[in-house]
């Protein structure tokens, strides 16, 4: 089993909830956000000499949830900082971006850091469309026509122009090219039509947000099946799921801090994303009837007031000693057949010295229980 | 005026000219500065993006011999040969200054030639597809010639068309995986060129647009996205704005300008 650490950066410091979308910003104190800042990506570079295998980061934007508003921009000092891990950014949010500037700040990340990007190709979550002034019903279309085009930007060997629907590129040849021929693609699968996606585009799959193992699994087993209709068989390391983690000494401990730190996450920090999903369903979006097991419905039951306990038995989260997160750990990868994990250890305002412990106690005594599952 | 042809009514004439003291058919439309368009081994059919060039672009079409119902013309027996005759028809027909050339996959192959051994007919060629180029599989899974067959319903010929088609496309040895006397021309054709290959395409590998774009010294290449081998039909708006800038503007096509978006 592989393992990410991934750091949504979140801002710990929020004195109330606050109440609408976009959160103001006012309350973001840019000398602490340097130190934060440092401090995260320190944390990130610690997960090489943890044994992890690869680093991740994503985009958010207006949002005290997730302060990388572009993920490369972290991407390009790790690439730097360290020397083996995976850089995996998850990703940049494809039909909100140029996909020809996609193109060049990944494949930049990946010479700087010798072929060690893994290239996350993302839709984005409904608030990002508000942010950046998109309909969301042109988000599909413009993610497909949009990872194709990148695909190009980086396989092609002579200049090309690009007349699609929602891209038109008279010359493009970027500067530079990829090390990996092309780099390996990841792409989110939380549902049946973008596992669908992901098996067509022979990309790597990856779902967080689990609420239930059984609907993950049915996930798995869709990208399997398209993925075999279209004449290719993935490997355990093409299914890659995420959980929220929290490992302290005892389980009473991290029951305790985790507990603490999901409350600030969910009532504080994602407050206003919550409001703005609601705003996307109100403009005639993601309507409850169409929803499914589309993004905010799944979020609604991972958010629903659960204990810990029945947060873990979901498959939403690992939490507790390192005992009981190895155990918690291969149930999960039994269950889901992933071949990767990205813990996502830096939640809501968890104190970063604890989640650094974390860490050290996973390479010490969670990975060595782990790492031949 | 409109005119009944083939069974269609489009806004288009069909006429016939004296070539190589043999009567030859073509279709002629629209106003504006002159295109010699040569088409594909399935005839000469009269698609939307015609239509759509034809409103800013007089469109000359020759029938070239063999295709839609015309018989073979001794003589002409390769695709060198046909573009000695296409040559001869451009001199008939549109006059003695170069023109603006756009040819489809079989079209494009004989554009080429024309570009080559008749430098003095072509101004600036848009080949789709153009066949000849590199050999290669057709890619598994995708669609074989339009992206959108229900677009081409209405336009495709008869089966006796069709097949009197295939026949002067092997006659002519289009069929060959690639066209031996390419690669040797290629250098030479200096002409500005547009080689515009659809996403979706799976009879014309990609490969020949990038052997195209690497080999002609003034050629651009462009994706059409969402397009078949077909792409004038699968894709003639999307096809029509960047030619129209192209024919217009020649390279400088690649400076953005609101007018073409």
């Amino acid at each position: 089993m592989k393992f990410g650490f991934f750091n949504l950066m979140p801002w710990p410091h929020y004195p109330e909830p606050p109440k609408v979308y976009p959160t103001p910003n006012r309350d973001y104190d840019p000398e602490i956000g340097q130190r934060l800042y440092n401090d995260y990506v320190d944390l990130l570079v610690h997960a090489e000499a943890c044994g992890f295998d690869w680093v991740a980061c994503n985009e958010h934007h207006f949002s005290p949830y997730g302060t990388m508003a572009n993920c490369n921009l972290i991407g390009s000092i790790l690439a730097r900082e360290t020397r083996t891990i995976g850089l995996a950014m998850i990703g940049n949010l494809l039909p909100l971006s140029n996909p020809v500037r996609v193109a060049e700040e990944y494949a930049m990340i990946d010479v700087m850091s010798g072929g060690r990007l893994i290239a996350g190709f993302m839709r984005g979550v409904p608030h990002e469309y508000i942010a950046y002034n998109s309909p969301p019903a042109e988000s599909r279309d413009r993610q497909k026509e949009a990872a194709e085009l990148v695909m190009k930007c980086w396989t092609e060997p002579e200049p090309f122009g690009w007349e699609g629907q929602h891209y038109q590129f008279r010359s493009i040849s970027i500067w530079p090219r990829p090390i990996q021929q092309p780099p390996r693609v990841l792409m989110s699968a939380s549902n049946e039509e973008s596992a669908t996606v992901a098996a067509q585009s022979r990309a790597i799959m990856a779902m967080g947000l689990i609420h239930d193992l059984k609907a993950a699994r049915a996930n798995v087993e869709t990208y399997h099946r398209v993925a075999r209709e279209c004449g290719w068989e993935p490997t355990v390391d093409h299914v890659l799921m995420g959980a929220s983690t929290c490992i302290c000494e005892t389980d009473a401990e991290a029951h305790d801090v985790f507990a603490s730190a999901l409350d600030y996450f969910h009532d504080t920090l994602m407050k206003p994303t919550y409001d703005a999903l609601k705003l996307v369903a109100q403009a005639g979006y993601f309507t409850r009837q169409k929803a499914g097991a589309s993004y905010d419905s799944r979020l609604d039951k991972v958010v629903a007031r659960k204990s810990i306990d029945e947060m873990i038995e979901a498959g939403s989260i690992f939490c507790g000693s390192p005992k009981s997160v190895t155990e918690q750990i291969r149930r999960f990868g039994r269950e889901l057949g992933c071949g990767g994990i990205n813990l996502s250890m830096q939640i809501g305002n968890l104190p970063i010295p604890m989640v650094r412990k974390g860490m050290d106690l996973f390479h010490a005594e969670v990975l060595p229980h782990v790492r031949d599952l | 005026m409109s005119v009944i042809f083939e069974e269609q009514v489009m806004s288009c004439e069909k006429l016939v000219a004296t070539v190589a003291g043999r009567p030859a058919s073509y279709v002629r439309a629209g106003n504006g500065p002159e295109l010699l368009v040569l088409h594909t081994s399935g005839g000469p059919l009269w698609t939307p993006l015609l239509e759509l060039l034809s409103t800013g672009r007089q469109v000359y079409m020759p029938v070239l011999p063999g295709f839609g119902g015309s018989e073979m013309v001794d003589g002409v027996n390769d695709v060198g040969g046909l573009a000695d005759w296409v040559a001869a028809f451009k001199h008939e027909v549109i006059g003695e200054s170069p023109v603006d050339v756009f040819g489809g996959s079989f079209g494009g192959q004989v554009a080429l030639h024309l570009a080559a051994n008749h430098a003095d007919c072509v101004e600036t060629m848009v080949l789709e597809a153009p066949s000849g180029v590199v050999a290669g599989p057709p890619t598994a899974g995708r669609p074989t010639l339009f992206a959108y067959p229900e677009k081409a319903k209405d336009l495709l010929p008869d089966a006796a068309t069709a097949k009197a088609n295939s026949e002067a496309f092997r006659a002519y040895g289009g069929t060959a995986p690639s066209d031996p006397m390419l690669a040797d021309l290629l250098p030479g054709i200096h002409q500005p060129t547009l080689v515009i290959m659809g996403t979706l395409d799976a009879v014309v590998p990609a490969q020949s647009g990038q052997y195209l774009a690497r080999h002609l010294p003034n050629c651009k290449l462009t994706y059409l996205y969402d397009a078949g081998h077909g792409a004038q039909v699968d894709q003639p708006e999307r096809m029509f704005r960047v030619m129209r800038h192209f024919l217009d503007k020649g390279p400088a096509f690649i400076v953005a300008n609101r007018e073409y978006a």
